[in-house]
């Protein structure tokens, strides 16, 4: 499914003193299969955003499109449930959502609500359980007594479950520690590319924007600072300072040491190789 | 949040009215209660009525906005005035439908009574959307002191007090982020049988539940951690000093109610 916002403002609390613009219009559009990161600082708005994205809210101005469903102020899908069934959202702290006494019964909720057929139901929990990579002995043990790690996973297995084609990241590895963060990320990319999926990813770790999406939004005070690849917002450092981002570390580094040495490395080649062209011009450096 | 929905929710301005004691407020609003009902006279009303938008003036609330948020109360309004106005049998016959019969008596008994209520509504909502809820229990637990010597653990209360007001928020973000969740995963809370819903509500419930012990315990170590052991000789971090405009508005007030026994009399 294909995503569009044209022109999408959204206003919390309108007509009270409480009034704040979250989203100014803002349009983008994205491809069936890509995977677009929005990045920004706390209050960038990036989460209003991503909840428009499965008609949790809908655009105070402007239009969304995903799919054949259209949202807009005083246009809301009556089949709302067939639109979030195709897009799956896992948010901050997804262990949060788990309230079952079985886990399977916690990754069948959503299955259920979406009117799936019951016999598909044992291949669909099979499936999200190996996604996760979790063992099937997790099944009849309730949610709460799994350690904070397999909680997590369990709830990501919750939404991947319904196997959705649109699938919504809301920085879903945070308060993880590095490993368990890279094991989750690599999870979802291993999904994104094997079945095709669309993937929308906030967060405010241009790290991880950078190693995993095609295109990156940078958000700053609900408006869209810069779009573009990873490659091209490497060209962009000043404006991404003034969004209170930083570059990822290689990728400074590498912009630094192409300035300073008049060299042309290019930050997408794999760390090692990186490393030896390093090395390499290190050694002409010394000789000269 | 309801925006709709605004007893009890802070407006912070900076106005004079904001910056008055909270002991002050609370009391005023105190006596208020009390003689709004002592109010027979048109006078009276006007007085009360004069008065309670002279402060509403005061605390820079537009006025539109303080109105809007005690709109739910006109629901209660008018059904006590319909009350009052059925269930009274006083004065001369105005007219009859059916069984009932509508008497003057309780058309004017409905509109004091109603009257009342709306000024008893707007003076406390004033109360709430000038004081923060923290200056609230800070000024309860200040007037409620001297029971202390009896032997009712007024600090042990406050501190509950405000434990509560200070979680309400996060609770309710805590709420909207799991229903959020829960939505996502197909849940409908506004439709659908009685036993569908009853479960959404459960989807809900559990994690709230869960989310507010962890939180609980988490409050209670940092207490400890920070050597917290009761209200004994403890002193506040914002002691609550009377200022010259705290003696100008109890003037002020009082006056108003001199006026108020002399139009009564």
């Amino acid at each position: 499914m294909d995503i569009s916002f044209n022109r999408v403002s959204y206003i919390y609390q309108q007509g009270t003193p409480f009034e704040h613009r979250a989203l100014k219009d803002i349009s983008f559009s994205l491809n069936k299969g890509e995977w677009l990161a929005i990045v920004g600082h706390t209050g960038s708005g990036k989460s209003t955003l991503l909840q428009h994205l499965n008609g949790l809210r809908q655009p105070t101005e402007g239009e969304v499109k995903v799919g054949d469903f259209h949202l807009s102020k005083k246009n809301r899908p009556k089949d709302m449930k067939q639109l979030r069934k195709h897009v799956g959202v896992v948010f901050q702290y997804p262990e949060h959502q788990l309230f079952e006494e079985t886990v399977q019964k916690d990754l069948l909720f959503g299955p259920k609500n979406f009117g799936i057929d019951e016999s598909e139901f044992e291949t669909r929990v099979h499936n999200a359980l190996a996604a996760v990579g979790l063992h099937e002995d997790v099944l009849e043990r309730s949610p709460f007594e799994l350690s904070g790690g397999q909680k997590r996973r369990v709830a990501i297995a919750g939404v991947l479950v319904t196997d959705p084609q649109i699938l919504v990241l809301d920085e879903p590895t945070a308060g993880l520690d590095p490993m368990g963060q890279k094991e989750i990320m690599d999870m979802f990319y291993h999904l994104h590319q094997t079945k095709g999926r669309t993937t929308v990813s906030v967060t405010h770790d241009m790290e991880m924007a950078f190693t995993y999406a095609d295109r990156i939004i940078v958000l700053e005070n609900g408006q869209k600072l810069i779009e573009g690849t990873p490659h091209e917002l490497t060209q962009q450092e000043t404006l991404l300072q003034q969004a209170k981002l930083d570059l990822p570390e290689r990728i400074s580094f590498v912009n630094k040491w192409n300035q300073r040495n008049s060299s042309q490395l290019d930050e997408t080649m794999p760390i090692s190789e990186l490393a030896q062209k390093i090395s390499q011009e290190l050694k002409e450096i010394k000789d000269q | 949040m309801t925006p709709s929905f605004l007893i009890g929710q802070y407006i912070s301005t900076g106005s004079v009215i904001h910056r008055l004691d909270p002991r002050i407020k609370l009391v005023m609003v105190f006596i208020f209660v009390f003689i709004v009902f002592f109010a027979n006279h048109l006078y009276s009303y006007v007085l009360f009525s004069t008065f309670v938008i002279v402060v509403a003036l005061a605390t820079k609330i537009r006025l539109s906005y303080i109105l809007k948020g005690i709109m739910p109360v006109g629901i209660f309004l008018l059904f006590t005035f319909f009350l009052h106005v059925v269930m009274t049998n006083e004065g001369q016959a105005l007219l009859t439908i059916g069984p009932l019969t509508i008497y003057t008596g309780g058309v004017i008994r409905g509109i004091e009574i109603s009257v009342r209520l709306f000024l008893l509504v707007f003076f406390t909502s004033l109360l709430t959307l000038t004081t923060p809820p923290m200056a609230i229990t800070d000024g309860l637990e200040k007037l409620l002191s001297p029971l202390k010597k009896v032997g009712v653990p007024v600090h042990e209360f406050a501190l509950m007090v405000s434990i509560t007001l200070r979680f309400i928020p996060t609770l309710m973000e805590e709420t909207d982020k799991i229903s959020k969740a829960q939505a996502s995963r197909g849940v409908d809370f506004r439709s659908g049988s009685l036993k569908s819903r009853a479960y959404a509500v459960v989807s809900l419930l559990i994690p709230l539940f869960i989310s507010s012990f962890r939180r609980a315990d988490d409050l209670a170590l940092a207490m400890e951690a920070r050597g917290y052991r009761g209200g004994e000789g403890r002193t506040n971090i914002r002691a609550l000093i009377l200022q010259k405009r705290d003696y100008v508005a109890m003037i002020l007030y009082g006056l108003m109610i001199l006026l108020f026994i002399f139009v009564q009399s």
